[in-house]
């Protein structure tokens, strides 16, 4: 029993919402959605919608923030008043900054920032609909925008969740196993370098627990990492034959 | 030489023995050669360089020696700071970005600036350095100011001979002007 005292996995081991313990939730992806953004992205891992978009390199003001060895990234993530059960504040929450900060770092790993001295660049992040894992689905989201934009950066960034419902553990939480659950570790690694970037825990694992969760996110990161690439990929691709046309 | 491979960032091209990294490209701390752009791989096979050329670029960065329009937004001391908003060709860039230009990289030497250009004036200048914000130069007779109004009255100047004359009062400025001097065809 969760918290909550609900049942959140059956005796045969299927999840609330028909899922097997280390099942992804479906995951879609499309680049380029937004026209005025230098780089757009909409990704969604379930009922969890985000859009993330990218400005620049540009010019920062007031232009004392800027460093002088490299950009500096503005993110801001945002939840949409939509975007939950009951209408929220669109005003920033303490744990809207406090994730805005904790993408920003992450992403910070990856982006080739130095080749931009001097300047800024803004990624916004908006959650459409939130169902669990919007931290994990932003990051993916906003890695997407800024490889659609053309900032050179190491990597793309994939993240995911897993929780421990029940006493078991489970891949890619959606809200119900979120709040009900004991534990919350999203996971976001650079897969081709194998490099972690995030790794939160709320709840507590034991040893042999972190490590399970550990193995479970990286396979599926590896799983959603191969979905972004295809679909960056479609989408140049179908630019390219476009260009031929014309 | 080339393949039609789109390859996205992170991806491995080939190992630090085999190609030297270029543009869109880098060589992480095991000595894999990857991609750092999504785009087409190229394959130099003579000088051993892989670089990925972007499909497209969605943002404008000026690089050293690129024509660049901007706005003088004010001068100090020896500098004059300088909005730039269009490219060579005259295309908006997608953000605005920094320039200044010193008075060494202007014409003559030992003058005041404000001989040379004055705040508002929308020259064309050539970039010298790659960082933001950029270095420019307008040391040739086809850079300068393209577009200047008078300190008096604000009516935009008309170039007759080497000189800005003011259409409305009669008032004669001094300017770098370039070759291309938009001299518009409109009286007051």
């Amino acid at each position: 029993m969760g918290k909550t005292g609900l049942k959140l996995i059956d005796e045969n081991g299927i999840r609330i919402d028909g899922r097997k313990p280390d099942q992804l939730r479906p995951i879609s992806m499309d680049v380029g959605v937004l026209k005025n953004a230098q780089g757009s992205a909409l990704v969604s891992y379930g009922k969890t919608t985000v859009l993330a978009a990218v400005y620049g390199p540009r010019e920062a003001l007031p232009r004392h923030m800027t460093l002088p060895d490299r950009a500096i990234l503005r993110v801001r993530y945002h939840m949409a008043p939509f975007s939950t059960t009951e209408r929220k504040s669109p005003a920033p929450t303490r744990r809207e900054v406090e994730l805005s900060k904790v993408i920003r770092e992450s992403l910070e790993a990856s982006v080739f920032t130095e080749l931009y001295p001097r300047t800024t660049i803004d990624i916004f992040i908006e959650v459409l609909q939130a169902d669990g894992g919007t931290r994990t689905t932003s990051l993916t989201a906003a890695s997407m925008a800024l490889a659609d934009a053309g900032i050179p950066m190491k990597d793309l960034i994939a993240g995911v969740a897993v929780g421990k419902v029940n006493g078991k553990l489970v891949l890619d939480i959606n809200e119900a196993e979120d709040s009900g659950g004991e534990a919350d570790m999203p996971v976001a690694m650079m897969p081709n370098l194998g490099k972690i970037v995030l790794l939160q825990l709320n709840g507590t694992l034991t040893r042999d627990e972190f490590k399970e969760a550990m193995k479970m996110s990286i396979k599926a990161i590896k799983e959603i990492y191969l979905i972004q690439k295809q679909t960056l990929r479609d989408k140049y691709a179908k630019m390219t034959e476009e260009e031929k046309e014309e | 030489m080339s393949s039609n491979e789109i390859v996205v960032p992170g991806e491995e091209l080939a190992v630090i023995e085999e190609f030297s990294p270029s543009l869109g490209a880098y060589s992480d701390e095991k000595g894999f050669v990857r991609s750092s752009l999504v785009g087409m791989v190229l394959k130099d096979l003579i000088n051993k360089i892989v670089k990925v050329n972007p499909v497209t670029t969605r943002y404008s960065f000026p690089s050293v020696k690129d024509i660049v329009i901007g706005y003088v937004s004010f001068l100090k001391g020896e500098i004059a700071m300088v909005n730039i908003v269009k490219d060579g060709n005259f295309k908006p860039l997608t953000g605005q970005l920094a320039g200044f230009l010193h008075i060494s990289q202007i014409g003559t030497e030992g003058r005041h600036i404000n001989e040379y250009i004055a705040p508002g004036d929308l020259i064309r200048a050539r970039v010298i350095s790659s960082e933001n914000p950029f270095q420019l130069s307008i040391k040739h007779s086809s850079l300068g100011v393209i577009l200047a109004s008078c300190s008096q009255c604000g009516a935009i100047l008309k170039k007759e001979g080497d000189k800005l004359i003011c259409p409305k009062c009669g008032n004669i400025e001094k300017r770098k002007i370039a070759s291309g001097y938009i001299n518009l065809k409109w009286s007051y």
